[in-house]
Parts: C-alpha cells; sequence; structure tokens
C-alpha cells in the first residue's frame, strides 16, 4: 500500500505555527507528544514542516512517541479512585495510520 | 474564446504588488510574474493561536477570537484564574473567588462582561455564580441547584444554563442579579454546550448516560424545541456562535476524543474541517465566522493550546496556472 502520510515531531510555539494558507493547502493533524501528521509528496506540506524545524519520524517511531504518553496516561487513570473513573473516560489508544 | 477585456470593460490591471481584497478581481502581479484572483474559502480553516499560560481543561469560555476569556478548569490544580486573548495572546486577567471546574461552558459574549455558574471541585458541586467586567470577578445571585456541567447561553444580564450532573432537565434563566425557573429540557443530560442567546439559545450534544447524545433543542425564551441532530454524538465538546450559526467542536465520542467540528444552520448539523488535535472539554468562544478554542485534554494531557477558526469566505489570493 503506497504510503499516504509522513510524521514528524515540531514544537507548536503558538501564533503563526499552523497558519489559515497552511491549512487551506493540506491537512495537518495533531497527536500527543508534538507528532504531526501531514501527506507525503506534497510541495506545500513539506515546505511547511521546513517552516516549523520538523524532525521526521518514521510512522513506528511516530506510534512509539504517542504510545508512551497513552500508557502514562492510562496507568494513570487505573490508579484513580472508582469515583473518578465513573465520571471519566479512559484515555485511549491512538493507532496512527501508514 | 471571449477575451477579458470585452468581459470586464478594461484590461488586466499590471501590478507590482497584490491590490487590496476585492473578491473576484484579477490581476498581473509584475513581480512574480503570475496571473492572480481574489477567491474565498470553500470552507472553513484552523490556525494556531497564542498558548495558554496555564494547561486547563473543563474551564469556561466568553467573548471573541480577538477579545477572548478562559476561566477556571483542571490543571490539576483546581483553578481560580482567568486569562484573557488578543487575537495573538493570553495574559492573566483576574481570580475568581471560587476555583472549579465544569462551570457553565459559554456564557457571555464579551470579555468584559462573562458569566461563571456552578462547577464542582471533585468533592461537591457549586451554585455560586460569578460575574466578570474585563477586571476582577464578583458574586452574582445563586443558582437555584448545585450543579456542574451544564450547557449554557445569553450574556451576564440575560443569561440562560440547563441540564447538568443528575441529567436533570432544569433550565435557569439569569436577569443579572439572580436566577428564574425557565422551560425543562426535553432531555436531561450533562457535560453539553450551548451558545446563543437567552431567547434564542440553542444546546447539544452530552452525555445522558450513557451514550454519548447527538440531541440539539432549541430555546425561545420560554420552552425548548428539537433541532437538527449532530452527525457524531459528542460530549465535553465546544461550542460558539448563535441559534442559527453555531459550531460545535471537537469532544468525547467514546471511547475515543474527536477532532471533527460541525455548523449549525438552524436546521441541519454540517461536518467541516476537523481540528488539527482531537481535544475534548476545551473553552470556546466566538462566532462562526471566526473562533477560538483553547486547553482541553488530549486525553494524556491537559494542554495550554489554542486554535483559531476561520469561516468559510474568508479572502484567499489565488495563482492562475495552466496544466
Amino acid at each position: 500500500m503506497a504510503k499516504k502520510y509522513q510524521y514528524l515531531v515540531a514544537e507548536n510555539w503558538g501564533k503563526g505555527f499552523i497558519e489559515i494558507n497552511d491549512s487551506i493547502k493540506f491537512t495537518i493533524s495533531g497527536f500527543p507528544g508534538d507528532v504531526w501528521r501531514v501527506p507525503v509528496h506534497d510541495k506545500h506540506a513539506n515546505l511547511w514542516i521546513n517552516k516549523v524545524l520538523g524532525v521526521i519520524k518514521t510512522k513506528n517511531e511516530a506510534q512509539a512517541i504517542v504510545d508512551a504518553l497513552v500508557e502514562t496516561a492510562q496507568n494513570n487513570y487505573d490508579a484513580q479512585s472508582d469515583a473518578y473513573k465513573a465520571r471519566h473516560d479512559r484515555p485511549t489508544d491512538i493507532p496512527l495510520e501508514e | 474564446m471571449a477575451e477579458y477585456k470585452s468581459i470586464n470593460g478594461f484590461t488586466l490591471q499590471d501590478v507590482a504588488t497584490d491590490p487590496t481584497i476585492n473578491t473576484g478581481q484579477v490581476w498581473y502581479n509584475s513581480a512574480t510574474r503570475a496571473i492572480k484572483l481574489h477567491a474565498a474559502t470553500a470552507s472553513g480553516t484552523w490556525a494556531t493561536g497564542g498558548a495558554l499560560g496555564a494547561a486547563r481543561q473543563k474551564s469556561g469560555g466568553a467573548g471573541t477570537q480577538t477579545a477572548g476569556l478562559i476561566f477556571a478548569g483542571n490543571g490539576p490544580p483546581l483553578l481560580a484564574t482567568s486569562e484573557e486573548y488578543d487575537g495573538s495572546s493570553w495574559t492573566g486577567g483576574g481570580t475568581m473567588g471560587t476555583a472549579r471546574y465544569a462551570p457553565t461552558n459559554t456564557i457571555g459574549a464579551s470579555q468584559t462582561a462573562a458569566l461563571a455558574v456552578g462547577g464542582s471541585n471533585g468533592v461537591g458541586d457549586f451554585n455560586n455564580t460569578e460575574e466578570y467586567d474585563g477586571t476582577s470577578w464578583a458574586g452574582g445571585g445563586n443558582y437555584p441547584i448545585s450543579k456542574q456541567a451544564m450547557a449554557g447561553a445569553g450574556t451576564q444580564t440575560a443569561g440562560l444554563s440547563c441540564g447538568g450532573g443528575g441529567n436533570v432537565t432544569t433550565t435557569n434563566e439569569y436577569g443579572g442579579s439572580s436566577w428564574t425557573a425557565g422551560g425543562a429540557l426535553g432531555t436531561g443530560r450533562l457535560t453539553f454546550s450551548g451558545c446563543g442567546l437567552q431567547t434564542a439559545g440553542v444546546v447539544f450534544g452530552g452525555t445522558n448516560p450513557p451514550p454519548k447524545a447527538a440531541l440539539t433543542e432549541e430555546y425561545n425564551g420560554t420552552a425548548w424545541t428539537a433541532g437538527g441532530l449532530l452527525n457524531s454524538a459528542r460530549s465535553n465538546h465546544s461550542a460558539c456562535g448563535v441559534q442559527t450559526a453555531a459550531l460545535a467542536m471537537g469532544g468525547d465520542l467514546a471511547p475515543a476524543t474527536t477532532n471533527l467540528t460541525e455548523q449549525y444552520d438552524g436546521t441541519c448539523w454540517a461536518v467541516e474541517t476537523v481540528v488539527p488535535v482531537a481535544r475534548y472539554a476545551q473553552a470556546a468562544g466566538g462566532t462562526t465566522a471566526a473562533a477560538f478554542l483553547s486547553g482541553g485534554s488530549t486525553g494524556p494531557a491537559n494542554t495550554t493550546t489554542t486554535y483559531e477558526w476561520t469561516g468559510a469566505g474568508a479572502p484567499l489570493v489565488q495563482t492562475i496556472t495552466t496544466s
């Protein structure tokens, strides 16, 4: 299956990190751990990666970053009281697409 | 093929810099050697905004994209602080008398006239109301019952709060100093959102519990009537706008957190551009044309992130190419 996405890590500094023109030209999806997903072989996406000083990660590397944070959150949730669990959902796994 | 001059009565402008916005205008930019036009976006877009000073979820929100307000919430710790947004960055605002999370999520169209009601500290729910004047918080009339996770609409002097913990159908209206009973919701629920006015309000989603609700109800100042169903039932989402032009953003789809955005036209919900990062329990303010969405949780962590929404129809300069 042809790869649809590329992953990167970049710190979201706020205003200007994603601009309206970026969103118009391609879809940016973010995940825990400052992991971002953009289309592969896309000129505008590549220019954005350059702008945000993104560090390219393989899908598996990106998944490992996300999984580590989710697992920590799940462990924290599991340690909470039943009263807390009745009011909050357990953090769920976040599978990344190829 | 007809020439440009025969259609418009004048030749294409030859300019060194792009002209100011006039939708439909076409010109030649001699500096970049490109033919360009002023178009408009076909769908809404999200862009990043300034980061909050404190990561928080289940906060209250009010105001607009360029004059926004976020208050209370759970960091942790439980927060009594508020922050004000100018469209670029957040600065500290007044501190509330009572730290709390899950106050009624949106009451107050203005950064300088917002209302906080109810909420919880994790041990018990509150019934106290606080009013913000842009500088400091002052006590208002107590809500008739102690509740958290209600939905709201209106302004500081004509507010509305309804539902909440226990899935009650109760609605109460604020006149600027005290609460009086209003019409009962058709479906009691909590962790839902609302927007609009006291006499033209709208609430949607929530937990009933379970499952998540897709229900929309509209208020006319006296009674609630059913509106269109959300495409994705959800809770802990954010809302802004008015009864005939509202946004639902993010939330919990159970079990997953969502990044889905939907826009209401007073009758139906339409799927719009997704938020870059899936989150729930954020604060929001603004309109379907320009809104902000701040804080909330991605699941693993609470965030300081702000996203700014620009609705469809925003000016857009495009370069005309041949292929």
